[in-house]
């Protein structure tokens, strides 16, 4: 047994709420914090529902930070990261931080600009907001941001995972973070990705997503035998489609050759994969091209389980992939796998194993995250519980 | 773990266009009246719908004569990673002040305001289908670049790597930005772009090698340093050290 790099911390809230224990609870029991969007001209979009993360969680955030005068974004990834931090007791001077963020703080800059004042805010800028939230965190390492589009979260935490097993880091404080803004929701209703009423993925009635926002944050560590974590990284993958700017390769054959990339790494044939956190956007294009990598993949055997939580929490873009790995812990704790929320009837080309109903994760298995973006990039994370291998 | 080299650049900044490939005798000119025809023979119609950050990131690229030095095999185990201060900051003033102040839609702006939009143009134009990252910080971004760059085709993950360091911002996005009470700098551009490939796949010899020096300050500015230090080549440039931690690129004076 050697050492491998490991999920020692994690923290995080959503539109089900604040901490891991409220986030669960909520998956396992179906609920979906998609509802109507408060606060926003809705008229301007073609939406009026989205999951927006709940005025009580933001003021517990608040009333635990002790300043309500922090934005939204800011107060969020600074809670998620503490709570990450709570979890092993390290000398914050040796840990870098990775934010991971489609937009960062532009809502912040918005309000700045509907109060009519002259704009100092900064945070919109990712890089700037990765140095803030270190600093906040007084963590004395590297700080800066990866902006993937919706691969950010599993981008950034590949990219921890490399720093830390060359020895470029000690420890890294991933952080996914973005939030409801009017640039957000116009900019996805010109695209004409939103869906009227709740996501549906993999539904056949699905017709779009539903945006989220919240943050979510892993520590991680290099971890040696014996020692324990929340979770193990077992190998991981990114890949580009090369074919289209916002629209995925109709095939999948980029994230099916991410997925068999990150088997390779791990050492792992598709038989210990148990559950499949997808990206499942709602959208026709995404979740059918899901369907083929999955098919190709594991097509001759047992399939394992997959779900989406974007009926549960929405898409919550650069974040998601930090957000639904921090989400998918508990599986591996409870040997639970939630059910996908909006998904009644099959609606992809290929045949996928899809619970309605919480299933049991096969003990001793591994989970496979993926998720894709504009620009074409797909990434893939396998971890699982257990030693360092 | 392979061996590692800088194969081309190219650069498009204040004191010009150039690279490997060559260097361009068309007159200075800034991002705004680029055209495709300034940095290459061959047809793309698309160049005309990128937004400024794309644009200059795939001059920069152009002038490596990525094609003459690999082919569609190599292409495929080829990523990107991209560094950037401010990224996409001028396409989103730009889709608020067009979609949001005078509800004028339009969904291909809106894809550009994602920095690793560029990822995509670079992927499609050059068949890269190899992983992709885009770093922003305040700092460091082009260096960190081409450090992870050099890890990714190091640890065999990637045949070759394409890094990059760009900022750009279009005249009307700094007006745009006077809008919302946001000072800009105008028309301001640079970027530089180096191919790095492993030493075992590549044909030729590489403009620059990296080696690991524990113990000795390689402290890098930035990739604008590391362009001119390649284009100062042949001019008895003596090996010039230039890192990212223990890191470092070692451009040595001589032709290629």
């Amino acid at each position: 047994m050697g050492s491998g790099v490991g999920i020692v911390g994690a923290g995080i809230v959503t539109a089900l709420g604040v901490g891991l224990d409220q986030n669960w609870s909520a998956l396992v029991n179906a609920k979906s914090g998609i509802e109507t969007l408060t606060g926003f001209p809705a008229d301007h979009y073609i939406t009026d529902v989205a999951a927006a993360v709940s005025e009580r969680s933001m003021n517990m955030i608040y009333e635990e930070l002790g300043d309500d005068s922090l934005s939204r974004a800011y107060s969020m990834a600074i809670w998620a990261g503490q709570k990450a931090l709570a979890e092993r007791s390290i000398n914050p001077e040796k840990i870098s931080l990775i934010l991971s963020t489609a937009k960062a703080d532009f809502k912040e800059f918005e309000d700045t600009l509907n109060s009519g004042t002259q704009s100092s805010a900064r945070r919109f800028n990712p890089g700037v907001m990765a140095r803030e939230v270190a600093d906040h965190l007084n963590l004395g390492g590297r700080a800066f941001a990866v902006s993937n589009a919706c691969a950010s979260g599993l981008i950034a935490i590949i990219q921890g995972a490399r720093m830390l097993q060359r020895g470029s880091a000690e420890h890294l404080l991933v952080v996914g973070v973005d939030v409801l803004s009017d640039f957000v929701l116009k900019g996805f209703s010109c695209l004409q990705a939103l869906s009227p009423r709740p996501a549906r993925p993999f539904d056949e009635a699905r017709d779009g997503l539903s945006l989220g926002e919240g943050a979510g944050a892993v520590l991680l560590s290099s971890v040696d035998a014996g020692e324990a974590s929340r979770a193990m990284l077992r190998g991981w993958s990114a890949t580009n489609d090369a074919v289209h700017i916002t629209a995925p390769s109709r095939e999948g054959a980029g994230l099916q050759s991410a997925i068999s990339k990150a088997l390779a790494m791990a050492g792992h044939n598709p038989e210990t994969i148990g559950y499949i956190n997808a990206h499942g956007t709602g959208t026709r294009f995404n979740d059918e091209m899901e369907s083929h990598a999955v098919a190709s993949v594991f097509g001759d055997m047992e399939q394992p389980f997959i779900t989406s939580m974007k009926g549960n929490i929405g898409h919550t873009l650069g974040a998601a992939g930090v957000i639904e790995t921090v989400l998918s812990l508990p599986v591996l704790e409870e040997n639970i796998v939630p059910p996908s929320v909006g998904f009644e009837t099959m609606g992809v080309p290929k045949e996928l194993n899809v619970p309605r109903e919480p299933v049991p994760f096969p003990a001793g298995k591994n989970i496979l995250g993926m998720k894709s973006g504009f620009g074409g990039v797909n990434a893939t994370l396998i971890f699982g519980s257990g030693e360092p291998s | 773990m392979s061996g590692v080299g800088i194969y081309g650049y190219g650069r498009y900044d204040a004191s010009g266009i150039s690279g490997t490939r060559r260097t361009s005798d068309i007159e200075l000119m800034g991002i705004d009246d680029l055209k495709w025809k300034h940095v290459s023979d061959v047809t793309y119609k698309r160049f005309g719908q990128l937004d400024a950050l794309s644009k200059a990131a795939m001059a920069a690229t152009e002038m490596i004569g990525i094609s003459e030095l690999m082919g569609a095999d190599i292409a495929s185990e080829t990523g990107i990673t991209l560094g950037t201060k401010d990224g996409c900051l001028g396409t989103d003033i730009d889709f608020r002040a067009n979609a949001i102040e005078r509800d004028v839609s339009n969904p291909r702006l809106f894809a550009y305001t994602l920095p690793s939009t560029v990822c995509g143009d670079l992927a499609i134009r050059h068949g890269f289908q190899g992983a992709n990252a885009c770093y922003m910080s305040e700092n460091d971004n082009g260096v960190l670049a081409l450090a992870e760059g050099f890890y990714l085709v190091e640890s065999g993950e990637l045949q070759g790597c394409l890094c990059l360091e760009v900022d750009a911002l279009f005249e009307e996005s700094a007006s745009a930005a006077n809008e919302f009470k946001m000072n800009l700098d105008t028309d301001r551009f640079s970027a530089y772009a180096f191919l790095l490939m492993n030493t075992d796949v590549a044909a030729g010899s590489p403009l620059g090698e990296f080696a690991f020096t524990p113990g000795e300050d390689c402290k890098m500015g930035s990739l604008r340093e590391l362009c001119g230090l390649i284009e100062s080549r042949g001019k008895d440039v003596p090996i010039t050290k230039i890192g990212y931690d223990d890191l470092a690129v070692s451009i040595r004076g001589m032709e290629r």
